[in-house]
């Protein structure tokens, strides 16, 4: 069976390069096919957000967060085997340490509402204009570096 | 975990968003009892909400907080915002949402359930 997700990672701006932006994308889709079979197709949406923006324990943080959907009802084994590898290929490749990221891999209908509730604080009347914004940041990345990606910032 | 993403129309200042860090950290630890390094806060600026409101909170939290704990996260975070926005209390919304703890990972481990810290820390110093 063909499945397909978005997954969402979230970093600090300029603290990951293009070339590893790449290989964590091509690991990715390998995490994903060794647990959820070799048909799994991802898209990955790459938020940055600048320096200031982002706090843990109270104080600034450039840490990543990654939103890895999996099919609704996936098994807890199978669930902790796909967290653990997403987390080697973050620590092999961004030079990230393994306390330093962050990896929700949430049923597929939770990611559905998280990503709801992000559009549902837009207001009605501006959200098509923010859809377009948005679609419009994430065609040019794709068309200048290959990647889709945006910021956490309207 | 938990993680609290603050949206608002226009920037904050360094001194606003700290305010507003500080506050959540310590109101969610204080209601819950999880340890301040699980409080992530994130701003996202330039979001266009409704007129009527200023701000707005995602609060992605582990599952197993009763009703009542909610309830009050929701208050008193919403409450800390205005106060920091020199706001008004109806003028934030907020939106709660459960993630079981098991199906994240931070700090290199699979995270524990709602007050089983002190063994998962315990765990992690044998690593």
């Amino acid at each position: 069976m063909n499945q397909s997700f978005t997954v969402v990672c979230s970093v600090m701006e300029a603290k990951l390069s293009n070339q590893q932006k790449d290989q964590l994308e091509n690991e990715f889709l390998k995490n994903y096919q060794d647990v959820f079979g070799t048909s799994t197709r991802i898209k990955i949406l790459w938020m940055s957000f600048p320096e200031g923006q982002a706090y843990v324990a109270g104080k600034p943080s450039s840490n990543p967060t990654m939103l890895a959907p999996v099919p609704d009802n996936t098994d807890q084994a199978k669930r902790s085997v796909f967290l653990y590898s997403l987390l080697e290929s973050w620590v092999t490749l961004s030079g990230y340490k393994k306390d330093q990221v962050v990896i929700s891999a949430a049923d597929q209908s939770l990611a559905d509402q998280f990503m709801k509730t992000n559009q549902q604080r837009v207001s009605s009347l501006k959200r098509p204009l923010m859809m377009a914004k948005i679609i419009t940041r994430l065609i040019r990345s794709k068309i200048q570096v290959g990647r889709l990606e945006s910021s956490i910032n309207l | 975990m938990p993680l609290y993403t603050v949206s608002t129309k226009t920037n904050l200042s360094p001194q606003h968003k700290n305010e507003i860090v500080c506050a959540i950290t310590e109101i969610h630890c204080q209601l819950t009892g999880a340890p301040a390094d699980f409080v992530q806060v994130v701003f996202s600026f330039g979001v266009s909400l409704p007129k009527q409101f200023d701000a707005h909170v995602t609060g992605s939290i582990r599952s197993g907080r009763t009703q009542e704990v909610k309830a009050e996260l929701t208050e008193k975070i919403c409450s800390a915002i205005a106060n920091a926005l020199n706001s008004e209390r109806h003028k934030i919304e907020s939106v709660l949402l459960d993630v079981p703890a098991k199906w994240v990972i931070e700090g290199g481990e699979i995270m524990p359930q709602p007050g089983e810290e002190d063994e998962w820390y315990e765990q992690l110093s044998t690593h």
